[in-house]
Protein backbone atom coordinates (compact mmCIF):
# COMPACT_ATOMS: atom_id res chain seq x y z
CA UNK A 1 0.00 0.00 0.00
CA UNK A 2 1.61 3.43 -0.46
CA UNK A 3 1.50 6.50 1.24
CA UNK A 4 -0.34 9.42 0.14
CA UNK A 5 2.32 11.55 2.56
CA UNK A 6 5.25 10.69 3.62
CA UNK A 7 5.32 10.38 7.75
CA UNK A 8 8.49 10.43 10.21
CA UNK A 9 8.82 6.23 10.09
CA UNK A 10 8.68 6.15 6.13
CA UNK A 11 10.88 9.53 5.91
CA UNK A 12 13.41 7.69 8.47
CA UNK A 13 12.82 4.32 6.84
CA UNK A 14 14.35 6.20 3.42
CA UNK A 15 17.13 8.06 5.54
CA UNK A 16 18.49 4.99 6.76
CA UNK A 17 17.63 2.71 4.04
CA UNK A 18 19.60 4.02 1.33
CA UNK A 19 22.77 3.68 3.17
CA UNK A 20 22.16 -0.03 3.21
CA UNK A 21 21.20 -0.36 0.01
CA UNK A 22 23.94 1.59 -1.11
CA UNK A 23 26.25 -0.69 0.81
CA UNK A 24 24.52 -3.62 -0.70
CA UNK A 25 25.05 -2.11 -4.86
CA UNK A 26 27.56 -3.64 -6.63
CA UNK A 27 29.70 -0.84 -7.48
CA UNK A 28 32.88 -0.29 -9.81
CA UNK A 29 35.23 2.36 -9.52
CA UNK A 30 34.36 5.83 -10.56
CA UNK A 31 36.96 6.91 -13.56
CA UNK A 32 36.07 3.68 -14.96
CA UNK A 33 32.41 4.93 -15.75
CA UNK A 34 33.40 7.86 -16.81
CA UNK A 35 35.74 6.41 -19.54
CA UNK A 36 33.00 4.20 -20.41
CA UNK A 37 30.64 6.82 -20.70
CA UNK A 38 32.85 8.76 -22.98
CA UNK A 39 33.73 5.71 -25.12
CA UNK A 40 30.00 5.31 -25.54
CA UNK A 41 29.75 8.49 -26.74
CA UNK A 42 32.01 8.18 -29.05
CA UNK A 43 30.53 4.81 -29.95
CA UNK A 44 27.16 7.25 -30.84
CA UNK A 45 28.89 9.34 -32.36
CA UNK A 46 29.91 6.74 -35.40
CA UNK A 47 26.18 5.23 -34.47
CA UNK A 48 24.44 8.46 -35.50
CA UNK A 49 25.53 11.54 -37.62
CA UNK A 50 28.99 11.84 -36.22
CA UNK A 51 27.81 14.53 -33.76
CA UNK A 52 27.98 15.23 -30.16
CA UNK A 53 24.76 16.66 -30.19
CA UNK A 54 23.06 13.51 -31.78
CA UNK A 55 25.13 11.07 -29.81
CA UNK A 56 24.28 12.93 -26.55
CA UNK A 57 20.23 12.82 -27.95
CA UNK A 58 20.53 9.13 -28.77
CA UNK A 59 22.18 8.55 -25.11
CA UNK A 60 19.12 10.25 -23.65
CA UNK A 61 16.69 7.97 -25.45
CA UNK A 62 19.08 4.85 -23.87
CA UNK A 63 18.95 6.49 -20.52
CA UNK A 64 15.09 6.37 -20.51
CA UNK A 65 15.13 2.98 -21.08
CA UNK A 66 17.79 2.18 -18.65
CA UNK A 67 15.78 4.23 -16.18
CA UNK A 68 12.75 2.09 -16.49
CA UNK A 69 14.51 -1.08 -16.11
CA UNK A 70 16.63 0.08 -13.07
CA UNK A 71 13.28 1.59 -11.20
CA UNK A 72 11.22 -1.55 -11.90
CA UNK A 73 14.15 -3.55 -10.56
CA UNK A 74 13.74 -1.25 -7.20
CA UNK A 75 9.87 -0.73 -7.33
CA UNK A 76 9.51 -3.85 -4.50
CA UNK A 77 11.76 -2.77 -2.03
CA UNK A 78 11.25 1.64 -3.05
CA UNK A 79 7.88 1.18 -2.32
CA UNK A 80 7.95 1.85 1.23
CA UNK A 81 9.18 5.50 0.56
CA UNK A 82 6.75 6.40 -2.07
CA UNK A 83 4.17 8.40 -1.75
CA UNK A 84 1.47 10.01 -3.74
CA UNK A 85 2.46 13.57 -2.56
CA UNK A 86 4.79 14.96 -5.22
CA UNK A 87 6.00 17.23 -2.13
CA UNK A 88 7.68 13.94 -1.55
CA UNK A 89 9.70 13.62 -5.16
CA UNK A 90 12.50 15.49 -3.64
CA UNK A 91 12.87 12.95 -0.22
CA UNK A 92 12.76 10.07 -3.31
CA UNK A 93 14.88 10.72 -5.97
CA UNK A 94 17.57 12.58 -3.31
CA UNK A 95 17.31 8.65 -1.54
CA UNK A 96 17.17 7.11 -5.60
CA UNK A 97 20.36 9.27 -5.87
CA UNK A 98 22.25 8.34 -2.55
CA UNK A 99 21.80 4.13 -3.66
CA UNK A 100 23.25 4.51 -6.81
CA UNK A 101 26.04 6.98 -5.95
CA UNK A 102 26.95 7.26 -2.40
CA UNK A 103 26.00 10.97 -2.33
CA UNK A 104 23.66 13.81 -1.70
CA UNK A 105 22.47 16.40 -3.68
CA UNK A 106 24.57 19.96 -2.69
CA UNK A 107 20.41 21.43 -2.79
CA UNK A 108 17.27 20.37 -3.84
CA UNK A 109 14.36 22.45 -3.70
CA UNK A 110 10.66 22.19 -4.12
CA UNK A 111 8.94 25.12 -6.37
CA UNK A 112 4.68 23.94 -5.67
CA UNK A 113 2.65 24.74 -8.80
CA UNK A 114 1.11 28.10 -9.44
CA UNK A 115 -1.11 29.78 -11.95
CA UNK A 116 1.79 30.13 -14.71
CA UNK A 117 4.10 27.38 -13.42
CA UNK A 118 4.08 23.55 -13.07
CA UNK A 119 5.20 22.06 -10.12
CA UNK A 120 9.17 22.74 -10.41
CA UNK A 121 12.25 20.67 -8.42
CA UNK A 122 15.58 21.69 -8.95
CA UNK A 123 18.22 19.92 -7.68
CA UNK A 124 22.29 20.48 -8.35
CA UNK A 125 25.48 18.66 -7.46
CA UNK A 126 28.76 19.55 -5.48
CA UNK A 127 30.52 16.84 -8.25
CA UNK A 128 29.62 15.42 -11.23
CA UNK A 129 31.12 11.41 -11.57
CA UNK A 130 30.01 11.90 -16.15
CA UNK A 131 32.38 15.45 -16.38
CA UNK A 132 35.29 14.18 -14.56
CA UNK A 133 38.39 15.11 -16.08
CA UNK A 134 36.83 15.73 -19.51
CA UNK A 135 37.80 19.39 -20.05
CA UNK A 136 41.78 17.72 -20.64
CA UNK A 137 40.11 15.70 -22.84
CA UNK A 138 41.97 15.44 -26.10
CA UNK A 139 39.89 12.74 -28.50
CA UNK A 140 36.80 14.76 -28.39
CA UNK A 141 35.44 18.67 -28.19
CA UNK A 142 32.63 18.83 -25.66
CA UNK A 143 31.61 22.76 -25.41
CA UNK A 144 28.54 24.48 -26.15
CA UNK A 145 29.22 24.81 -29.43
CA UNK A 146 29.65 20.89 -29.96
CA UNK A 147 26.73 19.75 -27.41
CA UNK A 148 24.09 22.46 -29.46
CA UNK A 149 20.84 21.82 -27.54
CA UNK A 150 22.08 18.36 -25.33
CA UNK A 151 24.43 18.59 -22.15
CA UNK A 152 26.97 15.91 -21.14
CA UNK A 153 24.92 14.20 -18.44
CA UNK A 154 22.01 13.65 -21.10
CA UNK A 155 22.19 10.09 -19.73
CA UNK A 156 21.18 11.61 -15.95
CA UNK A 157 18.48 13.56 -17.55
CA UNK A 158 16.66 10.76 -19.13
CA UNK A 159 17.32 8.06 -16.41
CA UNK A 160 15.49 10.38 -14.04
CA UNK A 161 12.69 11.56 -16.47
CA UNK A 162 12.23 7.30 -16.83
CA UNK A 163 12.55 6.70 -12.89
CA UNK A 164 10.09 9.56 -12.15
CA UNK A 165 7.90 8.44 -14.89
CA UNK A 166 7.92 4.96 -13.73
CA UNK A 167 7.19 5.84 -10.07
CA UNK A 168 4.56 8.27 -10.32
CA UNK A 169 2.66 5.88 -12.04
CA UNK A 170 3.34 2.89 -9.51
CA UNK A 171 1.87 5.40 -6.78
CA UNK A 172 -1.34 5.98 -9.02
CA UNK A 173 -0.26 10.00 -10.04
CA UNK A 174 -0.91 10.74 -13.81
CA UNK A 175 2.04 13.04 -14.55
CA UNK A 176 4.17 14.43 -17.46
CA UNK A 177 7.47 14.47 -16.33
CA UNK A 178 10.35 16.63 -18.00
CA UNK A 179 13.76 16.60 -16.70
CA UNK A 180 16.47 19.32 -18.30
CA UNK A 181 19.87 19.90 -17.05
CA UNK A 182 20.35 23.37 -16.89
CA UNK A 183 23.38 24.00 -15.67
CA UNK A 184 26.46 21.86 -16.98
CA UNK A 185 29.99 22.50 -16.76
CA UNK A 186 30.64 21.53 -19.97
CA UNK A 187 29.10 24.59 -21.10
CA UNK A 188 30.58 26.52 -19.27
CA UNK A 189 28.29 26.59 -15.95
CA UNK A 190 29.98 26.82 -12.34
CA UNK A 191 27.91 23.53 -11.14
CA UNK A 192 25.56 21.02 -12.39
CA UNK A 193 21.90 21.66 -12.17
CA UNK A 194 18.86 19.71 -12.93
CA UNK A 195 15.28 21.44 -13.27
CA UNK A 196 12.42 18.68 -13.32
CA UNK A 197 8.95 20.36 -14.23
CA UNK A 198 5.80 18.12 -13.60
CA UNK A 199 2.79 18.62 -15.16
CA UNK A 200 -0.85 17.14 -14.83
CA UNK A 201 -2.05 15.17 -17.77
CA UNK A 202 -6.07 15.48 -17.45
CA UNK A 203 -7.93 12.25 -18.20
CA UNK A 204 -9.92 12.33 -20.70
CA UNK B 1 38.22 24.37 -8.61
CA UNK B 2 35.69 25.37 -6.18
CA UNK B 3 32.44 27.17 -6.83
CA UNK B 4 29.96 28.11 -4.92
CA UNK B 5 26.45 26.55 -6.06
CA UNK B 6 23.34 27.09 -3.60
CA UNK B 7 24.31 25.08 -0.97
CA UNK B 8 27.75 23.06 -1.12
CA UNK B 9 31.14 24.36 -3.18
CA UNK B 10 31.04 22.46 -6.44
CA UNK B 11 34.36 20.39 -6.76
CA UNK B 12 35.68 19.40 -10.30
CA UNK B 13 36.80 16.20 -9.97
CA UNK B 14 39.93 15.42 -12.06
CA UNK B 15 40.87 11.87 -13.19
CA UNK B 16 42.58 10.54 -10.57
CA UNK B 17 39.85 11.71 -8.20
CA UNK B 18 37.56 9.96 -9.81
CA UNK B 19 40.25 6.84 -8.80
CA UNK B 20 38.43 7.71 -5.31
CA UNK B 21 34.94 7.93 -6.38
CA UNK B 22 32.21 4.48 -6.68
CA UNK B 23 29.48 4.39 -8.06
CA UNK B 24 26.88 1.55 -8.66
CA UNK B 25 27.45 -0.61 -11.31
CA UNK B 26 23.71 -1.28 -11.86
CA UNK B 27 23.57 1.36 -15.11
CA UNK B 28 26.45 -0.21 -16.89
CA UNK B 29 25.25 -3.16 -18.42
CA UNK B 30 22.29 -1.81 -19.00
CA UNK B 31 23.47 0.78 -21.52
CA UNK B 32 25.92 -1.95 -22.80
CA UNK B 33 22.82 -4.08 -23.70
CA UNK B 34 21.40 -1.25 -25.29
CA UNK B 35 24.11 -0.55 -27.67
CA UNK B 36 25.43 -3.95 -28.63
CA UNK B 37 22.62 -4.87 -31.10
CA UNK B 38 22.85 -1.20 -32.94
CA UNK B 39 26.71 -2.41 -33.23
CA UNK B 40 25.48 -5.46 -34.75
CA UNK B 41 23.09 -3.82 -36.58
CA UNK B 42 25.74 -1.12 -38.35
CA UNK B 43 28.96 -3.01 -38.49
CA UNK B 44 27.70 -6.69 -38.63
CA UNK B 45 28.98 -9.53 -36.05
CA UNK B 46 32.55 -10.18 -37.08
CA UNK B 47 33.44 -6.11 -36.96
CA UNK B 48 30.63 -5.75 -34.16
CA UNK B 49 33.61 -8.15 -32.13
CA UNK B 50 36.28 -5.86 -33.15
CA UNK B 51 34.51 -2.57 -32.58
CA UNK B 52 33.14 -3.94 -29.33
CA UNK B 53 37.25 -5.49 -28.37
CA UNK B 54 38.78 -2.08 -28.93
CA UNK B 55 35.91 -0.67 -26.74
CA UNK B 56 37.08 -2.49 -24.09
CA UNK B 57 40.86 -1.91 -24.98
CA UNK B 58 40.49 2.00 -25.38
CA UNK B 59 38.91 2.15 -21.92
CA UNK B 60 41.59 0.30 -20.09
CA UNK B 61 44.06 1.82 -21.54
CA UNK B 62 42.85 5.46 -20.22
CA UNK B 63 42.57 4.13 -16.47
CA UNK B 64 46.48 3.05 -17.16
CA UNK B 65 47.35 6.41 -17.79
CA UNK B 66 46.47 6.98 -14.32
CA UNK B 67 46.45 3.72 -12.18
CA UNK B 68 48.86 0.56 -12.72
CA UNK B 69 48.12 -2.58 -10.81
CA UNK B 70 51.15 -4.31 -8.52
CA UNK B 71 51.97 -8.18 -8.82
CA UNK B 72 54.45 -10.33 -10.05
CA UNK B 73 51.98 -12.65 -11.98
CA UNK B 74 49.13 -12.77 -14.76
CA UNK B 75 46.45 -14.09 -12.11
CA UNK B 76 47.96 -11.77 -8.98
CA UNK B 77 48.05 -8.55 -11.53
CA UNK B 78 44.00 -9.67 -12.84
CA UNK B 79 42.45 -10.24 -9.38
CA UNK B 80 43.94 -6.71 -8.57
CA UNK B 81 42.67 -5.23 -11.45
CA UNK B 82 38.94 -6.54 -10.63
CA UNK B 83 39.10 -5.59 -7.51
CA UNK B 84 39.83 -2.47 -7.80
CA UNK B 85 37.87 -1.39 -11.07
CA UNK B 86 34.46 -3.75 -10.06
CA UNK B 87 34.66 -4.77 -6.41
CA UNK B 88 34.70 -8.47 -7.29
CA UNK B 89 37.21 -11.21 -7.14
CA UNK B 90 37.30 -13.32 -10.00
CA UNK B 91 36.29 -16.72 -9.30
CA UNK B 92 39.40 -18.65 -10.75
CA UNK B 93 42.41 -18.10 -12.76
CA UNK B 94 43.73 -21.37 -14.47
CA UNK B 95 47.28 -21.56 -15.60
CA UNK B 96 48.46 -23.46 -18.27
CA UNK B 97 52.29 -22.92 -17.86
CA UNK B 98 54.39 -25.91 -19.13
CA UNK B 99 51.99 -25.51 -22.72
CA UNK B 100 53.91 -23.55 -25.64
CA UNK B 101 52.41 -21.35 -26.01
CA UNK B 102 51.53 -20.51 -22.90
CA UNK B 103 47.82 -20.22 -21.52
CA UNK B 104 45.60 -18.50 -19.00
CA UNK B 105 41.95 -18.97 -18.33
CA UNK B 106 39.87 -16.61 -16.78
CA UNK B 107 36.74 -17.88 -15.23
CA UNK B 108 34.21 -14.58 -13.90
CA UNK B 109 31.10 -15.57 -12.50
CA UNK B 110 29.97 -11.67 -11.17
CA UNK B 111 30.86 -10.55 -15.07
CA UNK B 112 30.12 -7.04 -14.84
CA UNK B 113 28.69 -6.72 -17.97
CA UNK B 114 26.44 -9.83 -18.64
CA UNK B 115 23.49 -8.22 -16.80
CA UNK B 116 20.78 -10.78 -16.00
CA UNK B 117 18.10 -9.46 -18.72
CA UNK B 118 20.55 -9.80 -21.10
CA UNK B 119 20.36 -12.78 -24.20
CA UNK B 120 22.81 -12.37 -26.73
CA UNK B 121 23.39 -15.84 -28.79
CA UNK B 122 25.44 -14.53 -31.28
CA UNK B 123 28.08 -12.32 -29.74
CA UNK B 124 30.12 -13.10 -26.56
CA UNK B 125 28.60 -10.27 -24.88
CA UNK B 126 31.69 -9.32 -22.29
CA UNK B 127 34.27 -9.39 -25.22
CA UNK B 128 35.06 -6.09 -24.33
CA UNK B 129 36.30 -7.45 -21.20
CA UNK B 130 38.28 -9.61 -22.87
CA UNK B 131 39.97 -6.19 -24.93
CA UNK B 132 40.40 -4.85 -21.19
CA UNK B 133 42.33 -7.61 -20.24
CA UNK B 134 44.47 -7.67 -23.52
CA UNK B 135 45.38 -4.18 -23.30
CA UNK B 136 46.52 -4.11 -19.38
CA UNK B 137 48.70 -7.28 -19.83
CA UNK B 138 50.46 -6.01 -23.10
CA UNK B 139 50.93 -2.89 -21.19
CA UNK B 140 52.66 -4.72 -18.45
CA UNK B 141 54.74 -6.43 -20.89
CA UNK B 142 55.68 -3.21 -22.95
CA UNK B 143 56.53 -1.79 -19.25
CA UNK B 144 58.98 -4.66 -18.76
CA UNK B 145 56.85 -6.36 -15.93
CA UNK B 146 59.15 -9.58 -15.98
CA UNK B 147 57.35 -12.88 -16.75
CA UNK B 148 54.60 -11.09 -18.77
CA UNK B 149 54.82 -11.94 -22.05
CA UNK B 150 52.75 -10.07 -25.02
CA UNK B 151 49.15 -11.79 -25.12
CA UNK B 152 45.94 -12.28 -26.90
CA UNK B 153 42.53 -12.55 -25.34
CA UNK B 154 39.60 -14.46 -26.50
CA UNK B 155 35.59 -14.65 -24.55
CA UNK B 156 35.23 -18.80 -24.87
CA UNK B 157 31.81 -18.11 -22.58
CA UNK B 158 29.33 -15.78 -21.23
CA UNK B 159 26.33 -15.56 -19.32
CA UNK B 160 24.45 -13.51 -21.97
CA UNK B 161 25.07 -16.17 -24.32
CA UNK B 162 23.16 -19.02 -21.44
CA UNK B 163 26.82 -20.22 -20.27
CA UNK B 164 26.79 -20.62 -16.63
CA UNK B 165 29.81 -18.41 -16.32
CA UNK B 166 31.93 -16.12 -17.98
CA UNK B 167 35.66 -17.28 -19.35
CA UNK B 168 38.17 -15.73 -21.16
CA UNK B 169 41.30 -17.07 -22.35
CA UNK B 170 44.70 -15.71 -22.19
CA UNK B 171 46.90 -16.83 -25.14
CA UNK B 172 50.91 -16.37 -25.61
CA UNK B 173 52.02 -14.97 -28.90
CA UNK B 174 55.50 -16.35 -29.56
Amino acid sequence: MVAKKLGFFRKLLAKIGKHYLWRKQPKLVGLFLSLTYLEDVKMLMDLTDGTLESALEEFYKLGKIAGHDITYEFLDIGKYVFSQSIEDVPTILGTAYYVMTGQKFSSCKFFPADALNPTKIVFTLDQCLFCGGLKKETSIMVNSETLGRQTWGAVIVGIVEAALETIEEYVGNTLKVEVKETKCIMKGDSYAEFTINLYPIEEE
Amino acid sequence: MDFVSSEHPFIELSRKDMLKVKFSRSILPIIYNYLVPRIKEKWGLEKGVEVLKNFGKRTMKDILAYWMPKGKTIPKILQTTYKFIFFIDLHKIKEFKKEKPRRWIIYDTKCPLCWEGTEEPEIHFCIALAGAVEELLNTCHELGYKKFPKVTVETLTSKARGDKLCSHEIKELL
